[in-house]
């Protein structure tokens, strides 16, 4: 890496104390702690919540330290810092890269006019368990979605330049492989072949390193044995050698720490020594100075490596302009969200919104007389996992309902709680009877999903199934709007709605977007990031599976006749030793890609430009072009999400049975009558 | 209204493990392009590369 006049006057400089001090970022709630970090020499700290503190953090570490160093302010800016924008899962459902990069673009500058500097997002870990709470950070089951969505939000979070003062520094995450952890449990172990890993798990990073993410997060999982915070193969050899990774490789919090727990380390120093071999640079919570110093001098660490991480963290602040001016004006502290940003935030939930099923009950017709229930009905909680007590709040729906129909006679019983609570069903049965429409709003509450938060069963929790079935059975037609963070399990009831449509956790201006689409003033044709099991004893689902030697065309069946080869010949029994679960039909729930809209589409036949194209060609960076004529065949504009699979027919190895390698999401007209 | 994709070799390699060193390669063979709104719903075009 070449470095800068400054970066090599600055390593000459630099004490040995003071380069350790530069390789960690940790958390003090309280000002004054945070300002004695700084003032012992740490290079980075978390944000203490506003501009002024911000600037005085920054003041100490230009003042009171020996050689000025200004601090990187890290934020987990997941998905919105002041204006909360859908979950990341939701993004993905959009179809639409440029959503991505406008709602990380708008994070990027509340964050940054705060003084914020770095954040640890996006999450590009393929994700294909939904027991596993985190699959609401990231893109969800596909490769190529994941790659696109991830380069999209590095865009929008970096822009052109790290020093302007509506960027930020992104941390793609968690490198790698955190996305496939046993049973779904969150921290649990990983075991990926290098097949798998290179693949699946390693393409969004590659895709995100060539975006230019400033920074790179090692996961808790161990990969192959190895926690990947010790990984030296994963984040030396792969990330920094072979991609050639310029940028930050900073620890999870406490992840080298969790080295001790994880059985690859005996005591702190060693922890610190094998992650610092390893190729971290940045550890997240403190290990270097809570170690015995004597273990971590320049006998037990190798001055190259240690150097080379300081200069990476030393880069990163100079890319990010923190050597010119490390502070904000703190005026122009963006503290509410701005009409542009609830305006954005709004389209992006509705985008984000995908119509599971409809009977044609959507959109509403100006049904006059409605009954509103279920525990989202009167719920705030829409701003999903990984948001602060800072970030705006959110509406009820109830309310945007009321303000939204004012000449419909609603009735509003919410019935049930998330979890449990009081058994209100009787009444909302009795209430829906004289009802022309029922809508039902479900869904997990928000701290159901994200870290540490792993299910073992995915149906919607507490009593909500019971509700919506109770209802449904008047014979009043019932629309259930989902809310939650990753896929359920919906076969107990999804037969008995008129139309379902998967909201996501939408975020500060969830309800009035929700609004929106039951309303037709907006259009959920999103499509689902990840398939929806059958039952939770299905997973993984994810489409882009191998190809197996045997595979079913039909689903199973339970039955207690028995097969006898040699009566019936291996022929007629052909069906019953295929891939599948007996007691299963053939497929997810709703597969990846699923969804629809309110308008409706008919595909000419695909056209392709090559027939055959000399593998020389492809090299040279010639391509196969494939064309589709899409047509609007309803009375209204709508989106429509156009999506190419690959099938290679025959390979070296069992190839996925499709992958996604392109699409596109298009506003297109009606055609003319 | 036509939507158009480009598809080349980052397209249609993949990482092959094989050998110590991993090798994005394209294979020479018989594709087929499935196209449409759903995954349950697509059109099928075919091409080859040789």
């Amino acid at each position: 890496m070449s470095q800068s006049r400054r970066i090599r006057m600055l390593l000459d400089e630099l004490s040995w104390a003071e380069k350790l001090g530069q390789l960690q970022i940790v958390f003090r709630p309280d000002l004054h702690d945070a300002e004695q970090l700084v003032r012992d020499g740490i290079g980075s700290v978390f944000w203490p919540r506003s501009a002024a503190a911000t600037n005085a953090l920054q003041r100490v570490a230009v003042e009171e330290t020996r050689l000025g160093i200004p601090v990187l302010v890290g934020l987990d800016v997941i998905h919105g810092h002041r204006t909360i924008a859908p979950v990341p899962l939701a993004q993905a459902a959009s179809f639409d890269p440029s959503v991505v990069r406008d709602l990380a673009r708008l994070a990027a500058a509340e964050a940054r006019s705060a003084g914020v500097t770095w954040t640890f997002s996006p999450m590009v870990d393929v994700s294909r368990d939904p027991r596993w709470g985190r699959v609401v950070e990231g893109y969800g089951e596909d490769v190529h979605l994941t790659a696109e969505m991830g380069r999209a939000m590095v865009r929008g979070y970096q822009g052109e330049t790290l020093a302007a003062s509506d960027a930020i520094a992104a941390t793609a995450k968690h490198f790698v492989a955190y996305g496939q952890p046993e049973g779904g449990r969150d921290y649990n172990t990983v075991d990926a072949s290098e097949h798998r890993l290179r693949n699946v798990h390693l393409e969004p990073f590659r895709a995100v390193v060539d975006e230019g993410a400033a920074s790179v997060m090692a996961a808790f999982n161990t990969v192959g044995g190895r926690p990947m915070h010790a990984n030296r193969r994963l984040l030396t050899d792969v990330l920094k050698s072979e991609w050639g990774f310029g940028g930050v490789i900073v620890g999870d919090a406490d992840g080298v720490r969790n080295l001790i727990p994880h059985g690859v380390a005996g005591d702190l120093a060693e922890a610190v020594r094998v992650a610092c071999v390893a190729g971290l640079d940045v550890e997240m919570g403190g290990a270097p100075s809570d170690a015995q110093a004597a273990e971590l001098g320049p006998d037990r660490l190798d001055p190259a490596r240690v150097d080379d991480a300081v200069a990476r963290v030393l880069a990163l602040k100079e890319a990010l302009g923190l050597f010119d001016d490390p502070f904000v004006p703190e005026g122009d502290e963006r503290t509410e969200p701005t009409e542009d940003a609830r305006r954005l935030v709004r389209t992006a939930a509705a985008r984000s919104s995908v119509l599971l099923t409809n009977d044609g009950t959507l959109p509403l017709s100006n049904p006059p007389r409605v009954l509103v229930t279920g525990p989202y009905a009167e719920s705030t909680d829409h701003l999903g996992a990984w948001t602060q007590s800072f970030a705006a709040g959110a509406r009820s729906i109830a309310d945007e309902l009321r303000s939204r129909m004012p000449r419909t006679d609603l009735r509003v019983i919410p019935a049930v709680g998330f979890l449990d609570g009081h058994d209100g069903i009787p009444d909302a049965v009795a209430a829906a009877r004289d009802r022309d429409v029922v809508l039902v709003f479900a869904g997990e509450p928000s701290t159901l999903s994200g870290e540490a938060a792993s299910r073992s069963d995915l149906r919607l929790p507490g009593r909500q199934e019971e509700l919506i079935r109770q209802v449904a059975a008047t014979g009043v037609p019932v629309v259930v709007v989902l809310e939650n963070g990753r896929p359920l399990v919906v076969a107990d009831w999804i037969d008995d709605a008129a139309a379902v449509v998967e909201a996501w956790h939408g975020g500060t201006e969830a309800a009035a977007a929700i609004v929106d689409v039951l309303l037709g003033d907006a259009e959920p044709a999103g499509r689902l990031p990840m398939s929806f099991p059958r039952s939770v004893g299905q997973v993984p689902i994810h489409y882009a599976h191998e190809s197996t030697g045997r595979p079913a065309t039909t689903g199973g069946m339970l039955t207690e006749a028995s097969v006898d080869i040699g009566l019936h010949g291996p022929d007629n029994v052909h069906e019953q030793y295929t891939s599948k679960y007996l007691d299963l039909e053939l497929g997810p729930q709703f597969a990846f890609g699923h969804g629809s809209g309110y308008a409706a589409f008919t595909h000419g036949t695909p056209r392709v430009s090559h027939g055959e194209i000399p593998l020389e060609a492809l090299e040279r960076g010639e391509t196969v072009g494939i064309d589709v004529v899409v047509t609007n065949t309803s009375d209204r504009s709508g989106d429509e999400v156009v999506q190419a699979y690959l099938e290679d027919v025959v390979s070296s190895v069992a190839p996925p049975v499709r992958r996604l390698v392109a699409f596109e999401r298009r506003t297109i007209e009606p055609e003319a009558p | 209204m036509t939507v158009s994709f480009e598809l080349g070799a980052d397209q249609l390699g993949f990482w092959a493990t094989d050998a110590a060193d991993a090798r994005f390669i394209v294979e020479p063979g018989l594709f087929r392009l499935h196209v449409g709104g759903t995954l349950e719903r697509t059109q099928a075009v075919e091409f080859r590369v040789r």
